[in-house]
């Protein structure tokens, strides 16, 4: 068994640790956005009064995501739905792409998660200080504060924990995807080298690929969901 | 010394991985069991809302879950590339890793559990408040989680660098790191989890003073953590000032 911890080839144009490039990672990535956005301006062309098969797939998944958005960000929830729905479907495609064979999952490479986290998180702070303004965003890390006769005295003491816990949601958010991907590859490896002939490995990555990834799929967009409406809060 | 400890440096990869992932198991299992056993109570109590509360359930379950993982991560690590070791200090720095990982992912596991099961009473009780209640119960899991996340970090400090050490003094320095973190961080896990399960009660009793709560959530979740960051600058001088 050859298993390696990290993108499993590794291209470098330049000769710098900076420019290491996963050919296999940004090629599975591609043929997930190429597909989804193949198959979704296929449904939209193709829109019907009465709808078919695909066009009823597509419409619960973005139905679910409008309202969870709504109930979970209010009037501007209609607003985050693209980001939210897309991040969920690439996810989602990410990790049940690996039950194709000769496919591998591009959230098993832990650089994908990782980017998809700094996104959620960007997005996150980015509409925190637009709604609230750059003074009450750096205001935030300061509480909570002492206010003594309504002067208000930033509490410094509080403000490295602040920083740590936004840190600790952002490396918790992208490992528990890697993680459980990941993890999910090496149990069918395993279990592929210990029972070579009986056809019970596919079934394991029907199981592994198919729930697991949905459910980590949507935990994933629904923590990028939660972690706006707590910093917009 | 001139010794070669590449045997010993195998032996104790194993023991840290076996370590990480035993240790590591009993916190997410305890938490999510604890988490499910409850929301099947809540389910029974109002059978209208059990749509919300399986969805609930697996979002807490899964922020439960990923103290679990992070020794997961560690243990592949350790098993897959532990050969690139042979100092007496790295054999040292693989068991502290292992243990460090394991042992923090006990109370996270365990304290996210109690927060996420009692989100879940809560929002069988009071079906109307469900959004704030989950709210609540991701705050408290990210804050709950953080002393797992640092020992996810000792051990990564531990298990990955391949320093040119070969003192038995260091080696004792490195381990004792591990130690430092694997029982630094129980408490702060447990307690963090006690204090944002009570307060996803207390939204769920008085929807109106969620501010409050969460302001008094996190306050008290900083000090309560403040113990494990004591012990994570602890494990930092340990392995970069001896």
């Amino acid at each position: 068994m050859d298993i390696e911890i990290g993108p499993t080839d590794v291209y470098q144009p330049i000769p710098h640790p900076f420019f290491l490039i996963n050919p296999t990672t940004i090629k599975m990535s591609w043929y997930i956005i190429i597909f989804l956005t193949i198959l979704v301006i296929f449904v939209r062309l193709k829109l019907k009064a009465r709808p078919g098969r695909l066009q009823v797939m597509l419409e619960t998944v973005v139905d679910a995501f409008d309202s969870l958005c709504k109930s979970t960000l209010g009037d501007r929830g209609r607003k985050y739905l693209p980001f939210i729905g897309s991040l969920f479907l690439f996810v989602w495609m990410s990790n049940i792409i690996g039950i194709i064979p000769f496919f591998e999952e591009p959230t098993k490479d832990a650089n994908t998660p990782i980017g998809l986290m700094l996104i959620s998180i960007f997005t996150a702070h980015i509409s925190a200080i637009r709604i609230k303004g750059v003074k009450e965003y750096v205001r935030e890390y300061f509480e909570p504060a002492l206010r003594i006769r309504g002067i208000w005295i930033p509490n410094v003491l509080f403000a490295p924990l602040n920083i740590v816990g936004e840190c600790g949601k952002a490396i918790s958010m992208s490992f528990r995807l890697f993680g459980n991907i990941f993890g999910g590859g090496i149990i069918i490896l395993v279990v592929s080298s210990l029972v070579s002939f009986v056809g019970l490995p596919p079934f394991l990555g029907l199981f592994l690929g198919l729930f697991s990834g949905t459910i980590q799929a949507f935990v994933f967009s629904m923590l990028a969901l939660t972690y706006t409406a707590v910093a917009t809060s | 010394m001139e010794q070669d400890f590449t045997t010993l440096v195998m032996a104790l990869t194993y023991l840290g991985a076996g370590l990480a992932m035993g240790l590591g198991a009993i916190g997410a299992g305890v938490g999510e069991g604890y988490t499910a056993g409850i929301t099947v109570k809540g389910m029974c109590r109002q059978p209208k809302m059990q749509g919300e509360l399986l969805r609930t359930m697996l979002l807490g379950q899964a922020v439960c879950e990923s103290s679990g993982i992070f020794a997961l991560l560690v243990a592949l690590i350790m098993l897959f590339s532990g050969e690139k070791a042979n100092t007496l200090a790295q054999a040292a720095a693989m068991l502290g890793g292992g243990l460090a990982v394991g042992a923090s992912a006990v109370g996270g596991g365990i304290g996210t559990g109690i927060v996420s099961a009692m989100a879940c009473r809560s929002i069988a009780r009071q079906p109307e408040v469900t959004g704030k209640v989950t709210g609540t119960m991701l705050l408290g899991q990210a804050i709950g989680t953080s002393p797992s996340v640092f020992g996810f970090i000792v051990a990564l400090i531990l298990v990955i660098p391949m320093q040119e050490f070969e003192t038995v003094e260091k080696a004792v320095a490195l381990l004792s790191a591990g130690i430092a973190m694997a029982i630094g961080s129980l408490g702060p896990g447990l307690g963090i989890g006690w204090i944002a399960s009570r307060a996803c009660i207390a939204t769920g009793l008085r929807p109106l003073s969620q501010a409050l709560v969460t302001r008094t959530m996190l306050i008290s979740g900083a000090v309560t953590e403040t113990t494990s960051i004591y012990s994570f600058v602890v494990a930092i001088l340990l392995i970069y000032m001896t």
